[in-house]
């Protein structure tokens, strides 16, 4: 239910709270008010009927007086022994005077009376208990003139009617005497009386004998409440009608009769009617402050709460923190509304932040190259991750998305490997929470691809495995392994050979046949040319090429401290091209220099002649190799035939030249120049024709590691 | 004057004959041999030689720079450093111990005596020159 529904229906509530407790309170004051007003005024009326019954013998009493009723209205007869008595009265003085009984009491006599119906006009006789009655002594009725001269009013109950009786005193003389008595006047209290008494009074009047058995139930009610204290009360019969009940006595002071008086409740209706109108005004006056009340309610603080209210909602719905709620006025409200706004302020800022964060979080595991496995601890893969973009080549080509790549050749085998290999390191992991490490090798486009395999436990039963492509690395560290490996050869080579070198000097030291110690010599100085090009070899970047107008440079300066050669007589230039050449070559090439030099330093500057030797290296695009040896010395026999030389130096040059499958031509011009042109062997070292070979050092050395000495620095 | 006695540390036998021929031939006397550092100490402590030609790469864990520190720091012996390869940190560690000559092999029988002769020559100079200090200091 919405705020302005609830705060509707609490006006309304507490409005139609207030409206009943009105009506409540109003009933209760207004009405008993009303019900006082209604009780006097039954009770008056009450009274004003019971009074109104005994005026009716007030009159009686005037038209007694008037009349002379003493002599002229009756006449009275009294035997001589006083027993017999007789009125004479006709019919329409009883009507004159409304009586029904007219009756004398004489002290010692019969009380003796006459009656008449007003309705039938006929002489009745008197109620059975009348006479009784007024024998009684102790009736007021009849007590003596002399006693008493009061005219007594009252109610007489006979066992079979009721009268309404006076008596008045008679005290006069007549022919017959002085008469003392009382004339005892009576009529019908019934229902004609009442008739009467009701027309007169303009009420409805009922009336009942105190004594009467077949009493309605509201009599007998009230019988208990009437009393000399209250001799009026009140009682609402119905709705429409309230009835006053009045206590009437018997001529002895005794309850004799109750009297009704039933009168419509006027009063009742109109306080009804006034309390009504009065709740009815109220109503009106209630709806319209509840209108009020709720329209500025609205107004002031409703619609700018569900303004609000809409306002956040807004934001939540379209997660547009840079939305913001309206403010209006200067109040708590709107102070509320500035505090969201605030707030949504900070959020914007934060979730900035966070995106921010994000992006970077993302940008660094993006950067993370490794394939990463999400490993359960019972061997399953829960997820995958290849890297985006550049993902590692497969047979189908390159991965472009995780799935096309969870579907490559290297995927499958690196999965399998991870569950075979890793399963056991992810449960150590697992239980150590230390990262573990293995390798795995996986054969791909008839290749081996090296992977290092890091295991992380990354929750209670889940492991990260990040697998990172090692190939490259592996590959470099093998070439490395392999360069030092082969400088290593190289090294022990160019200690051989300096061996033999000086096991020819030794030699040497043991003949004194000077051709003998050349021979030695020249053999010695070959072998040094040899050895230096391993010098060179093992000292090179790779081990396999070398900076040959280094090795010329060495080699040159070698011969000529060899022959002992004075260096300001003669002087070697040396122009070589910078570029490696590879062992092939390399080594003729070497020996080839080393003859041909030798040569010239032993031939072409006899006796201290001057001159220079030159050597000149130069390579063509086609890797066309030319290398130029010269003098200007002597030169050369003219007999000279290379293909037939006698010495041993050209016959090694001619064939060596042969092994380069290259061509030498000999220039006599200025003393001699040789030029031999041959193409490099390239792309196949030695290394590469013993694949197999090494392979299997590679694989032994790695099964062994460095423990078994073999090192760049071991040997000497 | 009197020939300089040499003593060669070389572990390789056949080219310690060589050079050890060579010193002969070239009119310096051979006190002694020896293939590794401590060797190569013990017979410098016991001979006393003029000049210790030293091989850097001997088979055992002393190297030749080590043994050449020891010997000259204790016997003030000059020395002359011998080696097939010469890395420019090796250099630098036996250019440490003093100003000694560096000879690559192979080396012809000039280059080796021009080598010893500079070396003496220079010894001497400098050894009168630290002779000179001790004597001036009181």
């Amino acid at each position: 239910m919405s705020l302005r529904n609830k705060a509707i229906i609490m006006i309304c509530v507490v409005f139609a709270a207030a409206l009943v407790l009105t009506f409540v309170v109003s009933q209760t004051v207004l009405m008993k008010r009303f019900a006082g007003l209604e009780r006097e005024n039954t009770r008056q009326n009450t009274e004003r009927a019971v009074s109104a019954l005994y005026k009716d013998f007030d009159s009686m009493n005037i038209t007694f007086d008037s009349t002379s009723f003493d002599t002229g209205s009756f006449y009275w007869v009294q035997d001589e022994n006083g027993t017999h008595m007789e009125i004479r009265m006709d019919g329409p003085s009883f009507v004159v005077m409304g009586l029904n009984f007219i009756v004398y009491t004489m002290p010692g006599l019969p009380p003796m009376g006459i009656g008449f119906d007003l309705q039938t006009a006929q002489p009745i006789p008197l109620p059975v208990g009348f006479a009784e009655e007024l024998a009684r002594s102790d009736n007021p009725l009849s007590v003596s003139p002399q006693i008493d001269s009061s005219s007594p009013t009252g109610i007489l109950v006979l066992p079979e009617t009721t009268l309404l009786v006076q008596s008045f005193p008679i005290n006069i003389n007549t022919g017959y005497g002085n008469i003392q008595g009382r004339t005892v006047f009576a009529r019908f209290l019934d229902a004609t009386e009442m008739g009467k008494l009701a027309e007169q009074t303009h009420l409805s009047l009922a009336l009942y004998r105190w004594d009467d058995s077949e009493m309605p139930a509201d009599f007998l009610a009230v019988q208990s409440r009437l009393s000399d204290e209250a001799p009026v009360v009140t009682q609402p019969l119905n709705k429409d009608t309230v009835a006053g009940y009045g206590l009437l006595k018997d001529v002895y002071g005794n309850p004799a009769m109750t009297i009704r008086a039933d009168m419509p409740r006027d009063i009742y209706h109109q306080g009804q009617q006034t309390v009504y109108w009065l709740i009815a005004y109220l109503a009106a006056a209630f709806v319209g402050f509840a209108l009020v009340v709720i329209i500025l309610m609205n107004r002031v603080i409703l619609s700018r709460l569900l303004g609000l209210s809409k306002g956040v909602d807004s934001v939540r719905e379209t997660g547009d923190l840079t939305e913001r709620v309206a403010v209006q006025g200067k109040d708590e409200l709107s102070r509320l509304g500035g505090a969201i706004n605030g707030m949504l302020g900070s959020l914007e800022g934060s979730q900035r932040e966070l995106a921010e964060r994000e992006a970077e979080k993302r940008a660094l595991l993006n950067a993370i190259p490794d394939l990463m496995f999400r490993v359960g601890e019972d061997g399953t893969i829960l997820d995958a991750r290849a890297t985006e973009g550049d993902g590692p080549a497969t047979t189908e080509g390159r991965a472009a998305d995780g799935k096309a790549y969870q579907e490559s050749l290297q995927y499958k085998a690196l999965s399998a490997e991870v569950i075979h290999r890793g399963l056991p390191l992810v449960r150590q992991a697992l239980q150590t929470r230390e990262t573990q490490m293995f390798e795995i090798q996986v054969p791909l486009n008839g290749d081996t691809a090296y992977y290092e395999a890091r295991v992380a436990a990354s929750s209670k039963n889940e492991a990260l495995v990040m697998v990172r492509d090692i190939t490259e690395k592996k590959h470099e560290e093998e070439a490395r392994r392999r360069g030092l490996l082969l400088k290593e050869i190289h090294h022990r080579v160019k200690n051989n050979l300096q061996v033999v070198s000086s096991l020819l000097y030794l030699q040497s030291t043991r003949v004194s046949d000077k051709n003998v110690i050349e021979m030695f010599k020249e053999s010695s100085n070959r072998v040094q040319s040899m050895s230096l090009i391993h010098q060179k070899l093992y000292q090179s970047k790779d081990a396999e090429s070398i900076d040959f107008a280094s090795y010329v440079h060495d080699l040159t300066g070698t011969l000529l401290r060899s022959y002992g050669v004075d260096q300001s007589a003669v002087k070697v230039m040396l122009n070589v091209d910078g570029a490696g050449l590879g062992m092939d070559s390399a080594l003729p090439c070497g020996l080839i220099i080393n003859e041909l030099v030798s040569n010239s330093l032993k031939h072409a500057f006899p006796r201290g002649r001057r001159g220079e030797v030159r050597i000149i290296v130069t390579r063509d695009e086609g890797d066309r190799i030319k290398l130029v040896v010269a003098d200007n010395g002597v030169g050369i026999p003219g007999h000279l035939d290379l293909q037939n030389a006698e010495s041993l130096g050209l016959q090694l040059v001619v064939n060596l030249v042969d092994q380069l499958r290259g061509t030498i031509t000999l220039n006599r011009e200025a003393g001699m120049e040789f030029t031999i042109a041959f193409r490099e062997a390239r792309g196949v070292s030695p290394i590469d024709r013993q694949q197999g070979e090494y392979e299997y050092s590679v694989t032994s050395l790695s099964g062994g590691g460095n423990g078994n000495g073999i090192g760049p620095n071991s040997g000497s | 004057m009197a020939l300089a006695r040499i003593l060669v540390v070389e572990d390789d036998m056949v080219i310690s004959m060589h050079i050890r021929g060579m010193l002969t031939s070239t009119g310096y006397s051979v006190c002694g041999k020896a293939s590794s550092g401590r060797e190569a100490i013990d017979k410098a402590g016991d001979m006393r030689p003029d000049l210790v030609l030293m091989d850097i790469i001997l088979q055992e864990s002393m190297d030749g720079i080590a043994a050449a520190q020891y010997i000259h720091a204790s016997y003030n012996i000059p020395i002359v450093f011998l080696s097939g390869c010469a890395d420019s940190e090796t250099l630098k560690r036996a250019r440490a111990i003093g100003h000694f000559a560096y000879l690559t092999k192979p080396f012809t029988d000039r280059e080796l005596d021009s080598a010893i002769k500079m070396t003496l020559n220079k010894y001497g100079v400098e050894g009168q020159r630290k002779d000179q200090e001790k004597a001036g200091t009181p």
